[in-house]
């Protein structure tokens, strides 16, 4: 819909300069033409151009500033040229034409003004970003962070549910239910260097034998160079 | 000092330390209910059994419970099923509750640490085992300890594999649950349970015999020799056919879970224990099993625990001796 209307805008645009150059052409303007075929002359023109020229800009679409440059700058086009159909020709004399012209020139400075911060804009945004070495050294100072701690499931410690102590009721307990039951095995046993180990493991400071056949296989070629080299 | 406690199906072990030696305390996890009268508490008192009163009833606890379950002809109540607390027992927690404190005693400190074995998530079953294990802590910290817990199967890894490294698989075949788990370096790579184990064995050797299941297992706890030749039609001929059935499960699972991962090549020993490992060869029938079908990772020796039925609660002191103050 945005393209649409900038389309238009600038067709419009296009269309009445052409216009009025046409009805220059045609009706072989000059000083002394008849003063309506001017003021439609002009008119056609002095609309055709800032319409034009918003409707590229339109195109390009606004910045944040440069909307409010151009339809500022063609509000003082159709002002000058308001006036300039007011004054002429009865009143089309210093300082009117000053007036005119100047209201005129300064929107039409606006409106080129607006499409060249589009423009602008445009080169700014689509050029590619150079980054000093300066820049890239300090980018590379920031700590890395380890993409497999993302990984790791996160340890959420268990709630901590407070049970109350189980009813069993009014308990008595057999003649034979004395002290500790069950059947009982007593063993000699190295439990506590199993578990210093557990702890070493646990720590990194214990060793595994790895079965690499890789390294058996470049061994055997080495040793059988090592002969061959000492044959030669 | 420190405790371990293995809370499995069939029975209830506590070990710790004792100078140089390792005490393991050992109990059935199991108990009778009777109705109260003062001739069979007089009975039971000349008979030196353990038990306990409440109410109107009287609950003959532990190996008592199996013992005199023939006499009164009624059957052995058991707290746990398939590897956690059973739901269909309204009396679990509080009988789990006597036997922990009279199998585990008092803390000799406050806060002494126990090393409590879990069974891991199920992967064949809906069996979710965080409320046994919640519970167990609770009722262990109640006494006064501080508990913590880890797999089974871990738990064998730690008792039978220090030579390694702690690197290995540790199976771990009880009553209730199957427990496997794969370490390297003491870490669990692979570590889940199978729904199927003794009590399985149990009551399908049973029902294909027409067998009281208390029965079969009495026969599979005492003279069964796991072999592939028996008489048809025998009780060891039923066993022996399940037993073969649930180590072709346990390997298939295994080997399925270890094709998820990708396991360092490394040699990894296999170190089988629980009370369903303990027949005559059962470790020859494993090793059988698996030169047929292999593993994706290097075995360098398949053994037995130096005591199946004491492994897991002995790996479970190892692991607390550690986290002792």
């Amino acid at each position: 819909m945005r393209y649409f209307g900038s389309t238009l805008t600038f067709v419009v645009g296009l269309g009445l300069v052409v216009l009025g150059l046409a009805f220059i052409i045609y009706f072989q303007l000059h000083y002394g033409s008849e003063p309506i075929l001017i003021k439609i002359t002009f008119s056609l023109i002095g609309l055709g151009v800032p319409l034009a020229i918003q409707g590229i800009a339109g195109m390009l679409g606004y910045v944040k500033y440069s909307k409010v440059t151009g339809l500022s700058g063609f509000i003082l086009c159709v002002i000058g040229l308001t006036a300039f159909l007011w004054f002429y020709p009865k009143s089309w004399f210093y300082p009117n034409v000053s007036f005119v012209a100047t209201i005129y020139a300064l929107g039409l400075i606006l409106v080129f003004g607006g499409l060249f911060a589009e423009v602008v804009q445009r080169i700014i945004e689509t050029k590619p970003i150079v980054v000093s070495k300066e820049t890239t050294k300090k980018a590379s100072e920031v700590p890395k962070i380890d993409e497999g701690v993302f990984l790791e499931p996160v340890k959420i410690p268990e709630p901590e549910i407070t049970f109350k102590d189980i009813e069993v009721g009014d308990v008595k307990f057999g003649r034979a239910l004395n002290g500790r039951i069950g059947k009982v095995v007593k063993v000699k046993d190295n439990v506590e260097y199993d578990a210093s180990l557990l702890n070493r493991v646990k720590d990194g400071k214990l060793e595994i034998k790895v079965k690499d056949d890789e390294i058996s296989r470049i061994s055997e070629i080495l040793k059988d160079m090592e002969g061959r080299m000492k044959k030669d | 000092m420190a405790k371990g406690l293995d809370v499995g199906t069939m029975n209830i072990v506590c070990s710790e330390m004792e100078g140089d030696n390792v005490v393991f305390v050992q109990q059935r996890n199991a108990f009778l209910e009777l109705d109260y009268s003062d001739l069979t508490k007089m009975m039971l008192d000349n008979a030196n059994v353990q038990y306990v009163m409440r109410g109107d009833k009287i609950y003959i606890l532990g190996d008592d419970a199996l013992k005199f379950a023939t006499v009164f002809k009624k059957s052995v109540r058991r707290p746990m099923k398939s590897g956690i607390l059973s739901p269909e027992e309204k009396e679990a927690v509080p009988i789990i509750k006597l036997i922990l404190e009279k199998v585990l005693g008092n803390p000799s400190s406050n806060g002494e640490v126990v090393c409590i074995s879990s069974p891991a998530n199920t992967i064949d079953s809906d069996i979710e085992p965080t409320y046994h294990r919640k519970t167990l802590e609770a009722l262990v910290k109640k006494m006064g300890y501080t508990p913590f817990t880890i797999d089974e199967g871990l738990a064998v890894i730690y008792s039978e594999l220090a030579d390694n490294s702690f690197t290995g698989i540790g199976i771990s075949f009880g009553a209730g649950l199957t427990n496997v788990t794969v370490a390297y370096f003491a870490a669990p790579i692979v570590s889940f349970s199978i729904a199927r184990g003794g009590d399985w064995i149990d009551e399908n050797a049973a029902k294909a015999t027409g067998m009281p299941k208390e029965q079969v297992c009495a026969i599979k706890e005492s003279k069964f020799e796991l072999k592939y030749e028996v008489e048809l039609g025998s009780v060891e001929g039923a066993l022996a056919i399940y037993y073969d059935y649930l180590l072709t499960y346990v390997i298939e699972n295994l080997r399925r879970k270890l094709a998820e991962v990708s396991p360092p090549q490394v040699e990894f020993p296999v170190v089988l224990a629980g009370g369903t490992a303990k027949p005559r060869g059962f470790k020859e029938a494993f090793e059988e099993k698996i030169s047929r079908v292999g593993l994706p990772v290097e075995i360098s020796a398949i053994r037995l625990a130096r005591d199946p039925l004491l492994s897991v609660a002995r790996g479970c002191l190892i692991a607390a001796k550690t986290k002792e103050r």
